[in-house]
């Protein structure tokens, strides 16, 4: 390996190596183990990789500063703000009112209704926000129902993480992708949305098959569905006029900004403004719906893995793993895709991420198109994290309120479906990588 | 003003292991908001005010954003309530409160009792054991008479609870 980092740098020292290796991996591993929050150990890890980076000459401030995809941090930022002052709306409460009405009050087709709203609205949001926001809608349904809400939400968790893999800005993971591919939103619809609707058609009846039972009602419950007001959930009908207003023009923005020539965070960034300024009022509140933590996780993640470019490690395993897969790109591609998809499962599929783009970037010397390996790297990425319980941020949050809501899902229980839920959708993956790209 | 010229004395008490139901029945009972909960030897080790009882009883998935509970099914308050009627005082009272002694003036009182909303303050002599309390009560009375001078109340007792 010595040799190999030696090329490429002649600055760089044996020491200087085994010292960013050993930064980026004790964060993992710290980030693994859960024993320190992961934005602690990413802003101390960055901190301390840019120290030792001076101290040793691997590594400098402007580097550093340059390592931050600014791009991300403002895309997220800006829809964090939107979605922040969106959600007090009450719109999301009203299209889920809506659709249990339009469903008559049945279960099943509740269940339907809602897998589809969520993948949808994870596919434009967040995947946490999507589920915090269906999480209470559907507890209220099932109590009205008298059934265990258990069903709904593990479907729920699965559609978020699916819905999520569609767009740009769908899952952070994407958000990083796009951004150092440079691929548009359309090339996101283009490439993911459609395997990603046939595999919301796929598990729909896996659902009814594994659920349908339990989700039996009266006929006198599904009726009081029919009784609620989807109305009353509007609090505020101009800040919901403008809200929409504002979304429409940004995920028109989105759809145009590869030929427009304007990145994400350009779009987010303005989308965020202008409610904030139609709006005019209380700032600090929509800035407190920022999730900081996990900002700076980002912004220390950038740091770190900068620096482990910067002594070479990245592009040495990026050879090592074209060296393994003998330069062959379905090799490689469908390797990523699994690979990030077991994972994804169980780790953060974030600093995975962030730690594979750079590695990607490298083997563009080997392959002339590297598309079908970006897209490989999203769904397994995406996918993974309906694999268990830890698999992605929103399965513990919706695990977190049904938990403290008295009904618990347990690691093994979701597991035993999620590992399948992940199985059919990337072995779909795998088959769709092969036919499409390669 | 000092905390001996403003607390009551007659403080309702709970021990740890009391079930929820028994507290929520003896605070109907003597008419009283807060309980302090009190070790064998009389020293205060928390304290449970209605409002804590009220926020264990709304479900977590209405406690995020209550606009949800508009469309709330009816019976949700009983279903929630029979879950945790049977939990111990000890697994939902206050362990972080603040400690006054009697010589300890009002505006330590006042300034602790806005801090997380805690409704009752124990004073204790100086074994650590339980001899009074100030509550939002005891405050208003000593902010009357700071107001109010020409026309002082007496504040001893507050209110007289058994």
């Amino acid at each position: 390996m010595h040799e190999t980092l030696n090329e490429t740098s002649n600055q760089i020292t044996t020491g200087a190596i085994t010292v960013a290796v050993l930064i980026f991996l004790g964060a993992y591993a710290l980030i693994i183990s859960e024993k320190i929050h992961r934005t602690i150990v990413s802003i101390f890890g960055g901190a301390l990789m840019i120290i030792l980076g001076i101290a040793l000459h691997f590594y400098g401030q402007h580097e550093a500063i340059s390592a931050i995809d600014f791009n991300t941090i403002g895309l997220l930022v800006g829809m964090m703000i939107i979605v922040g002052i969106t959600k007090d709306t009450g719109l999301f409460q009203y299209v889920a009112i809506k659709a249990a009405k339009a469903a008559k009050g049945n279960p099943w087709k509740i269940m339907i209704m809602f897998s589809l709203i969520t993948a949808l609205f994870s596919a434009l949001l967040d995947n946490v926000t999507t589920v915090l926001l269906i999480v209470p809608m559907t507890f209220v349904i099932c109590d009205h129902l008298r059934i265990n809400p258990l069903p709904f939400l593990i479907a729920e968790i699965f559609m978020s993480n699916i819905g999520g893999t569609a767009t740009l800005i769908g899952d952070p993971p994407n958000i990083l992708i796009g951004s150092a591919a440079n691929l548009s939103f359309t090339d996101f619809i283009i490439n993911l949305a459609p395997i990603v609707l046939f595999m919301i058609i796929i598990l729909l009846p896996l659902f009814k098959w594994r659920y349908g039972r339990a989700i039996q009602v009266a006929p006198e419950n599904c009726q009081k569905i029919m009784q609620l007001n989807e109305q009353e959930a509007i609090e505020n009908p101009s800040l919901l006029k403008k809200s929409l207003f504002v979304l429409v023009i940004v995920i028109l923005g989105f759809f145009f900004h590869g030929l427009l020539g304007i990145e994400g965070a350009t779009i987010a960034i303005f989308g965020a403004g202008l409610l904030l300024l139609l709006d005019n009022k209380n700032p600090e509140k929509a800035l407190h719906e920022v999730e900081w933590t996990t900002i700076f996780f980002f912004i220390g993640l950038f740091v770190i893995i900068g620096g482990l470019e910067h002594v070479g490690v990245i592009s040495w395993a990026a050879d090592k793993l074209i060296a393994i897969t003998g330069g062959n790109l379905t090799i490689t591609t469908i390797a990523i895709l699994w690979g990030g998809a077991i994972f994804s499962a169980f780790v953060d599929n974030i600093p995975f991420v962030a730690t594979m783009i750079p590695l990607v970037h490298e083997m563009g010397s080997t392959f002339a198109n590297l598309n079908p390996i970006w897209w490989s790297l999203a769904l397994g990425a995406c996918l993974g994290g309906n694999g268990t319980l830890v698999g992605a941020s929103a399965n513990l949050v919706v695990a977190g309120i049904a938990e403290k809501s008295g009904y618990k899902i347990s690691f093994f229980d979701f597991m035993k479906i999620g590992i399948a839920v992940m199985f059919i959708t990337v072995a779909i993956s795998n088959v769709y990588l092969l036919i499409r790209y390669l | 003003m000092w905390v001996k010229d403003y607390m009551f004395k007659n403080v309702c008490v709970v021990a740890p292991d009391t079930t929820i139901a028994e507290a929520l029945k003896l605070m109907v009972e003597q008419k009283t908001n807060s309980l302090i909960v009190v070790d064998k030897d009389q020293k205060p080790i928390g304290t449970l005010s209605s409002y804590t009882l009220v926020r264990e009883v709304v479900p977590q998935y209405l406690k995020n954003d209550p606009v949800y509970s508009q469309f709330g099914a009816e019976g949700t308050l009983d279903h929630y309530a029979q879950k945790f009627k049977e939990k111990k005082v000890s697994e939902l009272m206050h362990r972080d409160f603040h400690i006054l002694s009697i010589n300890d003036a009002m505006i330590e009182a006042a300034s602790y009792s806005i801090k997380a909303s805690r409704r009752i303050l124990p004073v204790v002599d100086k074994n650590g054991c339980l001899i009074g309390a100030i509550t939002r009560t005891c405050i208003k009375n000593a902010l009357y008479n700071a107001i109010f001078k020409d026309h002082q109340i007496n504040p001893d007792p507050c209110r007289v609870a058994k």
